[in-house]
């Protein structure tokens, strides 16, 4: 039984490299959906549905930080994988602090960037909504 | 809260810092003044009473010698007096009714010059206050500065990080991918574009940091040499089709005479049309419209860029050419760029003896940006 893809959310504003990431995820299985700009992906219906959101942190406009902030703020808890040319720690941590859950510094990999996205896929398979138990 | 709290006094550690250093100065400088008071009102108090024990002699030398007592000032001692007034300072009996005692003037010279030294000591230690308050204050004022320049090339580093990184990263996925052999060959060529202007964008970048940084170092000199501007615009634009290709431009030839030219470094000119078109692109809205214009005024020549980007408060046009600086909150946000473009674009406009200048109507209005240089004097054949 064919299960359904996996939808991946693309945030970036560089069309080459917005693209290149479009194509390779899709070449691995996935639905993806790309955006140019934070305030089109937020504004999307299907956002809550997002398997995994990858985000670049400067964009125009909204930056991918807000656009953590909001889909946070929404209740959205998928997980969001942040790409960016920003490597001090202070950046990074910041980032983790506003609901991001990995981290990409630029240039990366495209297989690192694939292999971070199965992690957090996997990772959010096992995780389930704390549930009390109680024996009656 | 406490996190962001302890964030806002490490940043504002400086002022905490400047504000104890002008109160330890104050403790310091009026500690000196009350020490020097009290030194001085001490030697004060001992010249009062080395005057006592002095008239207490004098009234036993005198009584000893049981010459005549005559009421005035006593002629071996100049400062000491015999009076028939008892109570007086230091005044000192020799016999019943007659006292010997300093002189009023005596007397009045100390106050006057424990008084002088006060008000010196006074004086000294206000100038001595104000000298380190304002040396502390300038020392301030240099801290703040250093620090505000130490921010904004450390942001302006971290533009030029991202400038430099995006690029890379695009054309390093795009030849990952290439060698996975998932692209079509109806993408292919596209990407091939992207990936190009990526390259031109990286070229100018490296192209922008040798020059600013020789303009910095003075090292860059102008090779000036007659330019026909409108020829140069049209060929400019001819060699740049690929990146201008979804954008209209217009050229209105009409303002200058034909033939007119100018006194340009062709190099420099090159530089300067890269950043304001690079520009013009970058902050432009989709369907952005390039105007160039010539006009000839008295012995200048001028080219104008006009587009329909969205502009700049009025009053910012002059701010814009500051070095590493972009109009934070001014400009739209996240657009990126280093800051130092049109820093560079009117460096070389003056190295080349012109002028560079930006003028818009406000936010959403356009702005258009003005290279002014000198027109050659044609000799009549």
């Amino acid at each position: 039984m064919n299960s359904k893809p996996k939808v991946i959310a693309v945030l970036e504003d560089e069309e080459l490299i917005r693209s290149m990431i479009q194509i390779n995820l899709e070449g691995e299985g996935f639905q993806v959906l790309a955006f140019e700009n934070g305030e089109d992906l937020l504004a999307h219906k299907e956002v809550p549905y997002f398997d995994v959101f990858i985000l670049d942190l400067m964009l125009p406009g909204i930056s991918g930080q807000g656009v953590t902030i909001q889909l946070r703020e929404r209740g959205v808890h998928r997980p969001i994988l942040m790409v960016t040319a920003k490597a001090e720690l202070e950046d990074c941590v910041s980032n983790l602090d506003k609901g991001v859950d990995d981290y990409l510094v630029k240039p990366f990999d495209m297989k690192e960037l694939i292999a971070r996205v199965h992690v957090l896929l996997r990772r959010d398979s096992n995780w389930k909504c704390p549930v009390l138990d109680m024996e009656v | 809260m406490i996190k962001k709290i302890s964030q806002d006094l490490k940043q504002r550690a400086h002022h905490f810092l400047f504000l104890l250093v002008i109160i330890c100065l104050v403790l310091l400088t009026v500690w000196w003044i009350y020490f020097i008071k009290r030194s001085i009102d001490q030697t004060h108090h001992l010249q009062t009473m080395l005057a006592e024990k002095q008239a207490r002699i004098i009234a036993l030398e005198i009584k000893l010698s049981s010459s005549p007592l005559t009421v005035g000032i006593i002629k071996e001692h100049g400062d000491y007096e015999i009076t028939t007034r008892e109570g007086g300072l230091g005044s000192s009996l020799i016999t019943t009714g007659y006292y010997v005692q300093p002189t009023s003037d005596y007397i009045f010279g100390l106050e006057k010059e424990r008084r002088k030294k006060e008000a010196m000591v006074f004086g000294e230690g206000f100038v001595f206050g104000l000298s380190l308050l304002v040396s502390c204050f300038m020392l301030y004022l240099y801290i703040r500065l250093e620090k505000r320049s130490r921010e904004e090339l450390y942001e302006f580093w971290n533009r030029v990080t991202h400038e430099i990184k995006t690029p890379i990263t695009g054309i390093r996925a795009f030849l990952e991918t290439l060698k996975t052999g998932s692209l079509s060959p109806n993408d292919l060529d596209y990407m091939v574009d992207l990936a190009l202007k990526q390259v031109e964008k990286q070229q100018q970048l490296t192209q922008n940091i040798l020059v600013g940084r020789q303009l910095d170092k003075g090292l860059r000199q102008s090779q000036v040499e007659p330019m026909r501007m409108v020829r140069f615009v049209e060929k400019y634009l001819e060699n740049h089709s690929l990146q201008l290709s979804r954008i209209e431009t217009h050229i209105l030839r009409s303002g200058l005479p034909i033939g007119t030219r100018c006194q340009a470094d062709p190099n420099s000119v090159h530089t300067i049309m890269d950043n304001l078109v690079d520009n013009a692109l970058k902050y432009g809205p989709k369907d952005l419209k390039l105007v160039f214009s010539f006009r000839q005024e008295g012995d200048l020549v001028s080219i104008c860029l006009k587009d329909n980007g969205p502009g700049f408060p009025p009053e910012m046009g002059d701010r814009l050419f500051d070095a590493y600086r972009r109009l934070a909150g001014e400009l739209p946000e996240g657009k990126h760029g280093t800051g130092m473009g049109l820093h560079i674009c009117r460096s070389l406009a003056r190295q080349m003896g012109g002028e560079m200048t930006a003028h818009s109507e406000g936010i959403g209005k356009g702005a258009s940006f003005r290279l002014i240089l000198n027109k050659i004097k044609e000799e009549p054949l």
